[in-house]
């Protein structure tokens, strides 16, 4: 542990001129981490799309030690909403910041690109994951019912990065009169226009 | 073949049905969809077909006239009844791929 | 994590194609080589989403067909176990008890693939699909062991049967697939066209057969019978799960429990036979999700669910007499909420029996079920309910036009109003998602209900109302109603995100002081009607239009009121006694914070998250960020102050609490309440309990209160009123002993190390 400790680590962006030696790497990461197993489309679908959004841990001899694979959309053609689908870090590496690193890099890079809102999910049993994301303001949305292939229920974790992402509501007046007393006067008027 | 003309050949595959058979000696058959360099395959809808085992053939041949779990592949040289069931989408790794037939 | 299943879309089988196959092994290779790394071809329409969701071929967590290298290929294949063998009356009963597990672990939600189809009988008896109960065999030649033969299949023919019936019912109602319940079949049928008689005349020669036996030692013999009773009473009850609306009695669940006793006695007697399953099977099964290991649940696990669905269904027979709206609401919402929550099943068969053949409990017309609530709440004998009822053909009649109003009124809501009940049987994740969602549609409909208030108004000529300020108004009946419902909802989508943990401790103070607004604001909509219904009785009493029904419906449209009032001032008083606390424990730094000090995002921008829900909502309006934050904080008020409105908060609501539960669960109908004054039901039992537990939290949080006094006092009389109090706060989890009720969230404070070091 020790000697982890005191190795220089590197923090670097995906870069698709390596995608054979870092895509290969990020499996091996990843397929040990997470219970949810993925196919090699899906590291195609984030890194084609948003290679700029994942970022890897390399310690001083190359080798990969952490990754995070995000990705940034529009939802429901709505919000600019960034996701972060996987975070993996090896095993004798962890409680070194390095997760808490590789994210924060991420959500920098999406808030760079004016992104509105982060969202994810973690399953309930992974408190370490949920308390990094919760130190880093994120908060519990909803729970999901049985969301993982195994049968563990997930939480929903979202952080807002700009006032009004929440609001989908159009057309409302906010001089309308308060219920129930004196509204009744104007109450054809459309109230909701969502 | 340069690259353009690789393209247009893997294109004009795209939407057929593709038989792949697989190191293991499994066939999957299905919707030809995606490829890449490394010759990932993706096939959606697709079925998987297995050899079936001596004692299934067997049990078969014993069975005669029923038929069951078991689908008639009309290839030319495959003449037993393979076990097949539905799998859906599904990628075949390119380092698995023995064999690419298109019916 | 995403979630493997993200887009698992499947997609139409395509259409058989018989033309010979051409190898393109090499061309193919060839032109795939050319590409560039990364460089895709695929189809236009083919997203790189959809794949997502593609397995994996020769993955072992992907591929349910993998055969890991060093596998022996026929060995992998091949189910080396023999169906006919002969087996003793042990191995019978264990593996019947093998098989319990099986089909109570489906219940639970895990798939067949990794439950009863991992049965080399159960796969025996479904593959080739049987067409007629004697196709359903364990082999073509049947096993000489007649156990096997007859005892063996006649339990797993019913064990299927029962589960056909389970499976209709299930993918009948309001579900969702893979997070409640599975309902793939892997291509294979639960004997769903086989007559249910065949399956009783087996089970009723099994167990004939048994009885006879010399050979079989009478322990085991007992054991044995009293599995094919179960699965008789089982198989029975499930066969006629609605027929209870008619007969009202809950017979064979009743028997089930028995038998199920009998079973949990026997089962150490059994000896399981692990070599009858197989994970193999999956690799034969149809079957579009990643392979899964068997599941193995806990004997004791699967009696107890089994008996706690038999249990639940026995006491919902107690919902079956209709006796009013409200009183239905709280029978099935208390029925609902118990811990554990109920089965998908018994949730399915609730849903069927509270809306079946568009009647509530197949007997009281959507209709009447709304218009009793509409009685009950704002229009107690009111004409506008009645209009309907008297048979008026001439339009120049206001009733004529009136009962045209209600129709419409009816047909837009009466389906909303039965699916905020009818939701409530979802599971508790969906219960509040649901909640969130219709909400917005309830705002839209109070708007509707206004305008239909006003064309009544109009018809009626409803005499105005002059209220404080010397304006006048109207009753607005209908959107006072659905103001009403939403109020109710939006309390829930607050109180259901305790019960489910979703706020940080830091947000505790905010959302009890919101939910104490929410009530507030409740009460005095509840005021406003008990206004319009007193003016009402007044009209009526001069009008001289008082008969005994009249009476009877005023009545318990007050008494309704009444109940409604004193439980919402429970819950606002607790709220702020709550809201008061944590107010201290933030304000001296000692409540946990999941937010760190480098956190992105801000207050503002974490009260908005919390609180879209309400965001779309025009009545009542969000209450504005600065507004909730000085509010929330109690800003300018002193410790003494907040400990002081803490301490008179707790005090009410304990009296409040207190109040509630003589008010009892249900309204007791003032006809009928010396007959139906009986010992108290199963379900009434589980709402005392559950408003017993609010008062322990009540009592919890007196102390909890207590101790905070006195460790400000403490820090005041050091004068170091600036310090973090030395004070160790600990907010229990859901399930945790200190946590007495899921909704009321009671910090544990105990004395830090400093304060026990001085005092």
């Amino acid at each position: 542990m020790s000697q982890n400790d005191q190795s220089e680590l590197r923090y670097v962006r995906y870069d698709s001129a390596r995608e054979n030696e870092f895509v290969a790497a990020m499996r091996q990461l990843i397929s040990k981490d997470l219970s949810e197993p993925y196919s090699i489309y899906v590291y195609r679908y984030f890194l084609y799309q948003w290679g700029d959004l994942c970022f890897l841990a390399m310690d001083d001899k190359d080798k990969m030690v952490g990754v995070v694979v995000s990705k940034l959309e529009p939802h429901r053609g709505g919000p600019l909403r960034g996701y972060i689908a996987m975070l993996a870090v090896r095993g004798e590496y962890r409680g070194r910041g390095i997760a808490t690193k590789l994210v924060r890099m991420a959500i920098d890079a999406m808030i760079k690109r004016d992104a509105d809102e982060i969202v994810l999910e973690t399953e309930i049993t992974n408190t370490a994951a949920m308390k990094l994301y919760e130190r880093l303001g994120f908060l519990r949305s909803k729970r999901l019912h049985r969301y993982y292939l195994n049968g563990n229920s997930a939480y929903r974790l979202v952080l807002y990065l700009r006032e009004g992402v929440g609001s989908i509501r159009t057309s409302f007046d906010p001089y309308g009169p308060p219920y129930p007393i004196e509204q009744h006067s104007t109450s054809t008027a459309e109230g909701n226009g969502s | 073949m340069d690259t353009e003309k690789a393209v247009s050949y893997l294109s004009g595959l795209l939407g057929r049905t593709l038989r792949i058979h697989a190191s293991d000696g499994r066939m999957f058959v299905g919707l030809f969809k995606c490829t890449d360099a490394d010759r990932n395959i993706i096939l959606a809808n697709s079925f998987e077909y297995r050899m079936p085992s001596a004692s299934t053939v067997q049990e078969a041949a014993a069975k005669e006239t029923e038929s069951w779990d078991e689908t008639q592949v009309k290839a030319t040289r495959v003449k037993v009844n393979m076990s097949s069931r539905l799998i859906g989408l599904i990628v075949v790794p390119g380092h698995h791929i023995t064999k690419i037939e298109l019916e | 994590m995403l979630p493997n299943n993200e887009v698992r879309v499947p997609l139409p089988r395509a259409a058989a194609q018989s033309s010979a196959p051409r190898d393109i092994t090499a061309q193919f290779t060839e032109a795939a080589s050319k590409l560039q790394v990364g460089q895709l071809v695929k189809d236009e329409s083919f997203t790189l989403f959809e794949a997502v969701g593609a397995l994996e071929i020769m993955d072992s967590k992907m591929d349910s067909g993998y055969i890991a290298p060093g596998e022996d290929h026929a060995e992998a294949l091949e189910i080396k176990y023999d169906s006919r063998q002969d087996l003793t009356a042990e191995e019978v009963v264990g593996l019947m008890d093998q098989l319990l597990c099986h089909e109570m672990a489906w219940h639970m939600g895990h798939p067949l693939s990794q439950t009863l189809f991992t049965s080399i009988y159960i796969d025996k008896l479904l593959w080739p699909t049987p067409k007629t109960i004697e196709e359903a065999q364990f082999d073509r030649a049947p096993s000489e062991n007649r156990i096997v033969e007859l005892v063996l299949r006649a339990y797993c023919l019913a064990l299927l049967k029962a589960c056909d019936y389970v499976h209709a019912r299930v993918a009948s109602e309001y579900y969702y697939e893979e997070e409640d319940f599975v309902t793939q079949l892997y291509n294979r049928n639960l004997l769903s066209g086989i007559d249910s008689s065949h399956f009783y005349r087996l089970l009723d020669q099994a167990i004939d057969w048994v009885e006879n036996q010399d050979t079989i030692r009478s322990d085991f013999k007992d054991a044995i019978r009293s599995r094919l009773c179960l699965r008789r009473e089982f198989l029975a009850s499930v066969d006629q799960d609605l027929e209870i609306l008619e007969t009202h009695s809950t017979e064979s669940f009743k028997l089930c429990l028995n038998h199920l006793a009998s079973v949990a006695d026997t089962v150490t007697l059994g000896k399981p036979v692990p070599e009858a399953f197989s994970l193999k099977l999956q690799r034969k099964l149809a079957s579009t999700v990643p392979p899964r290991p068997i599941v193995h649940i806990k004997q004791e696990d699967a009696l107890e669910q089994m008996r706690r669905l038999c249990q639940d269904a026995i006491d919902m027979q107690q919902m079956l007499d209709y006796r009013g709206p409200s009183n239905f609401k709280a029978a099935v919402w208390t029925l609902v909420s118990r811990k554990p929550q109920p089965s998908v099943y018994i949730r399915s068969l609730l849903q069927a029996l509270i809306i079946s053949d568009s009647s509530i409990l197949g007997t009281v017309p959507v209709r009447k079920y709304l218009y009793d609530d509409l009685a009950e709440l704002v229009l107690p004998a009111s004409m506008l309910l009645r209009a309907n009822l008297d048979d008026v053909e001439l339009p120049s009649d206001p009733r004529f036009r009136i009962a045209q109003v209600m129709d419409s009124f009816v047909k837009r809501f009466a389906q909303p109003f039965v699916d905020t009940i009818r939701s409530a049987c979802l599971n508790r994740c969906r219960v509040r998602r649901t909640v969130c969602h219709t909400v917005v549609d309830w705002d839209n409909l109070q708007m509707e209900a206004e305008e239909i208030d006003m064309q009544l108004q109009g018809i009626s000529a409803e005499p105005a109302l002059q209220v404080q300020g010397g304006d006048t108004t109207f009753s607005y009946p209908l959107s006072s109603w659905t103001y009403h419902q939403k109020l109710l909802q939006l309390r829930l989508i607050l109180q259901m995100g305790f019960e489910l943990s979703i706020y940080a401790p830091e947000e505790l103070p905010g959302i009890y002081w919101y939910l104490s607004h929410l009530c507030s604001t409740h009460l005095g909509h509840l005021d406003r009607i008990r206004t319009f219904t007193v003016a009402a009785r007044k009209r009526d009493l001069v009008s001289g239009g008082n008969d005994a029904a009249k009476s009877a419906a005023y009545h318990r449209s007050f008494l309704h009121l009444e109940r409604l009032t004193t439980h919402i001032i429970a819950i606002d008083a607790f709220a702020i006694a709550l809201h008061a606390l944590y107010v201290l424990l933030a304000r001296h730094e000692v409540l946990p914070c999941a937010a760190g000090p480098r956190a992105y995002s801000s207050d503002k921008l974490r009260y908005e998250l919390r609180m879209k829900p309400f965001l779309p909502i025009s009545l009542p309006e969000l209450v504005p960020f600065e507004e909730f934050r000085r509010e929330a904080t109690l800003e300018g008020d002193s410790d003494t102050t907040v400990l002081d409105r803490a301490s008179k908060a707790i005090t009410e609501a304990r009296k409040a609490w207190e109040a509630t539960l003589a008010n009892g669960a249900f309204i007791e109908d003032v006809a009928c309440s010396s007959t139906t004054k009986s010992a108290p039901l199963a379900i009434e039992e589980d709402w005392r309990r559950e408003i017993k537990d609010t008062m322990r939290a009540c009592i919890g949080t007196s102390i909890a209160i207590e101790t905070v006094r006195k460790a400000i006092m403490g820090a005041a009389s050091l004068s170091s009123r600036q310090e973090k109090l030395s004070l160790d706060v600990v907010i229990p989890e859901i399930g945790s002993k200190a946590r007495w009720h899921d909704w009321w969230v009671v910090p544990q404070i105990s004395p830090g190390t400093m304060s026990l070091a001085t005092g």
